[in-house]
This record gives structure tokens, sequence and C-alpha cells, in this order.
């Protein structure tokens, strides 16, 4: 049985792995290999490494590589500048095993199927920062210009034509607050594609992703800044969630 | 089996996909290992890995194109040890329906096809190993990690593991052998421990060939 997975986000900005608050403010922490070793290390189910910044500057291939240079053993998702077929082809043979598309989404949707038939649809996961407004209607944000508007009609038929095979919902309110994830946000989502979805910002305590997880299209849940605060902190999330279909706790042991 | 040196392992590269991931995995595991595109260079190892991301007709096109293909269906003739990952396991078949029909390498009868619905198969599964697999026997039941939207359909025979992607559901081809040729559609260098130590153990039994 395919097991729902716990991911660990590393954000990094210009070069640096930083806690991010909201997309508003950062607090360096440091290498983003450090960080994406002790996730390998600790057993996260795969690592998600999204580089803010990048915009339309294509891909941190050198980022890429040098974590790739770790010899990981777990799956290495990528973000950040991926705008062509070239730049995705470029990524992966960098290192990343998946790739999550943002801002191509918004300004040139139709890149997507020149990417899905160069890496295949199974490494392309869209990344949609979601608000709800003040009438419960949902917001797509984008986060370089903070500007906020309905989630557009292409972005609509590409997830729904499941020309990606991954929805990454992030609660861009709730982002960097460690106060859980805004439910509403997936029951909005899933009203426009059945793909399935991960949940990402300001998940923090096992009580946070519970519910998540019990969710049927709810592929996974991605945790960020609490992950760092803690020795093998995925141990510790997966012991307390031991009812949910995730997989076993596995912790590489330190010869 | 070769005494008194380390077994080693030649990565195909015919430019798909990344190999450096598969080639640090494998030294970790304490094999030699390299990446190579040349035969004279690959005929030096003795377990040959084909590791593979993406679409199988542009990575059939580049075996053609390099002359892997038929260096690695000289291989398999000759015995020699063979391990295919992911799409390089989908490689070894006899044909597959992605993107229209394109022959494969033929080395294990079977053809690829999409896997219907849901349309892909990812993140972490576990094994279900055939009876009298007692190479696999070890990984049974062991979780691994999945990427695909494509999967194996052939006899029952050259099926060597299984998974599903729920519980009672029709299950998925999730490894195959014939002889010394080994196909794993999930990614053993990702599937942490369990995965490295199933690469391991059919990297020795190569070598021991």
């Amino acid at each position: 049985m395919l097991r729902k997975r716990l991911l660990g986000a590393v954000v990094v900005r210009q070069g640096w792995a930083v806690q991010s608050f909201g997309y508003r403010r950062w607090l360096p922490l440091g290498k983003p290999e450090c960080l994406v070793e002790n996730l390998d290390r600790w057993g996260a189910d795969g690592i998600v490494v999204l580089a803010m910044d990048r915009g339309y500057h294509g891909p941190d291939l050198q980022l890429i590589e040098r974590l790739g240079a770790l010899g990981l053993s777990t799956p290495l998702t990528y973000g950040g500048g991926l705008a062509t077929e070239e730049h995705a082809r470029a990524a992966v043979r960098a290192g990343a095993e998946r790739l999550v598309l943002d801002s191509v989404l918004r300004h040139n949707p139709q890149a997507v199927g020149a990417m899905a038939s160069s890496v295949g649809v199974q490494a392309l996961v869209a990344a949609l920062p979601l608000l709800l407004g003040a009438e419960g209607d949902l917001q797509h944000l984008q986060h370089l210009t903070s500007d906020k508007g309905p989630l557009s009609g292409p972005i609509c038929d590409l997830i729904k034509g499941e020309q990606v095979s991954e929805v990454l919902v992030i609660d861009a309110a709730g982002e960097g607050e460690g106060k859980g994830f805004n439910s509403a946000l997936l029951d909005a989502v899933e009203v426009h594609t059945s793909l399935p979805l991960l949940a990402f910002g300001g998940l923090t305590k096992p009580d946070h992703m519970h519910s998540l997880l019990s969710r049927r299209q709810l592929a996974g849940v991605v945790v960020g800044n609490a992950l760092n605060y803690r020795e093998h902190s995925i141990g510790y999330l997966k012991t307390a969630l031991t009812d949910q279909p995730l997989r076993p706790h596995y912790q590489r042991c330190s010869v | 089996m070769k005494v008194g040196r380390r077994l080693t392992v030649g990565i195909v590269d015919y430019g798909v996909g990344n190999h450096t991931s598969v080639l640090r995995c494998v030294r970790q595991l304490g094999f030699r290992a390299w990446i190579s595109s040349l035969p004279d260079q690959l005929d030096r190892a003795d377990v040959l890995l084909l590791p593979g991301v993406g679409a199988f007709p542009t990575a059939m096109e580049r075996l053609h194109a390099s002359g892997l293909a038929v260096y690695l269906q000289r291989a398999a003739q000759l015995g020699r040890p063979l391990i295919g990952i992911c799409l390089g396991m989908q490689l070894l078949a006899d044909s597959s329906t992605e993107l229209g029909y394109i022959p494969g390498l033929g080395l294990i009868p079977g053809s690829v096809e999409a896997i219907g619905e849901p349309r892909w198969h990812i993140g972490w599964n576990s094994l279900e190993v055939a009876e009298g697999q007692t190479l696999l026997q070890a990984s049974d039941g062991e979780v691994m990690y999945f990427n695909h939207s494509y999967s194996f359909r052939g006899p029952y025979t050259f099926v060597a593991a299984r998974t599903r992607l729920r519980e009672g559901s029709e299950p998925l081809v999730a490894a195959i052998q014939r002889g010394t040729v080994w196909g794993l559609q999930f990614h053993p260098e990702k599937s942490q421990g369990p995965g490295l130590e199933l690469l391991a153990r059919l990297i020795h039994a190569g070598g021991e060939c």
C-alpha cells in the first residue's frame, strides 16, 4: 500500500537556508547542505528544497549539484527559477528527482507540457501559495511581488488536466507561523483537481498533521522550520503519528 | 567469486538523467564504480548498472545512437550481470507504449504500459517478493521509493517482486529477473537503508557470477 509522506522542506534565499515567515521576513539558518544532510540522516520521506528568489533566473544548478554530491539516499525535489524545458532537464541532470513549478504556472503555463515530455509528468509538482479572501474565496499569491488574485483559468486547466502529478498547496498566511495548516485551502483545491495534494505551511506539531493525513486526497505533509530546532525531529513526529499510514520511521545509523 | 579485490560496477551513461547519485550510492556501499558510455570501460566492470529517468522513447533513441543498445544486448547474452533501475528496468522489456509503440532492449519478455488509474505511482510502497526469489527474500515487506507512470507487464516467471497501490488492488511489478539480468522499478539508491541493502545484495550476487 502506498504510504503517505512526511517531507522536510528547506527554504533557500540568496544561497542560504532561511526560516521564512509568510514570505515577508527571513531568518538565516545556515548552509542548505547541512540542513539537507540532517533530513537525509533523520529519515525524511523526501526533501523539498525551495530557492525562493530565483524568479526567472533559472534553477540554482550549483546548489542542486552540491546537494547531489552529498550522496543522499532520500528523494530530492527542487523548486526555484524553473521556467523552461531546458531548465527542467538541467535540474534533473544536476540531481533533482522532482521539480516544483511556481512562477511558470502563472506566466507561461504552456511551458509545462514541454517540461513534462522531457522529464516526465511524474517529476512535476505545481506549487500554489494560497490565501482565503474575506469572502472565503481562494487567492493565489505571487510571493515575489505580493500580488494576489483568483486562480487563473490556465492553472485550473493544468491541474484539472493532470499536466503535473501532484499539487503543493502552500498556506501562505500560515507559513512560518507554526499555528497549523488551514485545511479549508485543501477543500478549495480539491474542487479543481483529483491530483494528490501536499500540504505545506504552519505545520509544526503532530496535532497539526493528524487530521490532514486522514484526508483521502492528501499524499503528504511538508514541514519546514519546525524540523530545524530539534535533533531527529522526523523520528519524533513519526512516533507521534504511528496511527497514520506513513512509512515506518527509518533512521540511518551513524558509524 | 572475485577474490582479493573489490567488486566493480559500471554505470551506463547514455545521456538521460543524473547518474551521480547512483555513483555515490554504489561507492558508499563499498564498491568501486564509474560512469561511462564507452564499451571498453564498461567491459572492466563486474556488474553493469543501467539507471534512468524520463521518457522511454528518448532513452531508447540515446541507447541506439550511442551503440549501447547492442552492447547491453551482447553483455546480457554473455551472462554479464546487469541491473536496470526505474526507467532502466523498463528498457529491458520487449517494448513500451509510452508516446507510441517503441521496441525496447528485449532482454526480459514483457511490455511497458501505462499504469492506468491513478496515473502515477509516487512515494513509498512495500515489496511483495515472489516465491523462490531467495536473493530478494530479505526485502519482503520492506518499503521502497517509487516514481513512475508506466509499468512492466509480462510473464509471471520473470516477476521477482510486486507492489500494490491499495490493499487488495491489482499488483504492479516492482522487480523482474531473467538469469543475470535484473530490473528494479523502484529507486534503491533513494530508498535509504532497505534500498541500499537490497542493491548491495544484487551487486554481490552479480559479482559471484
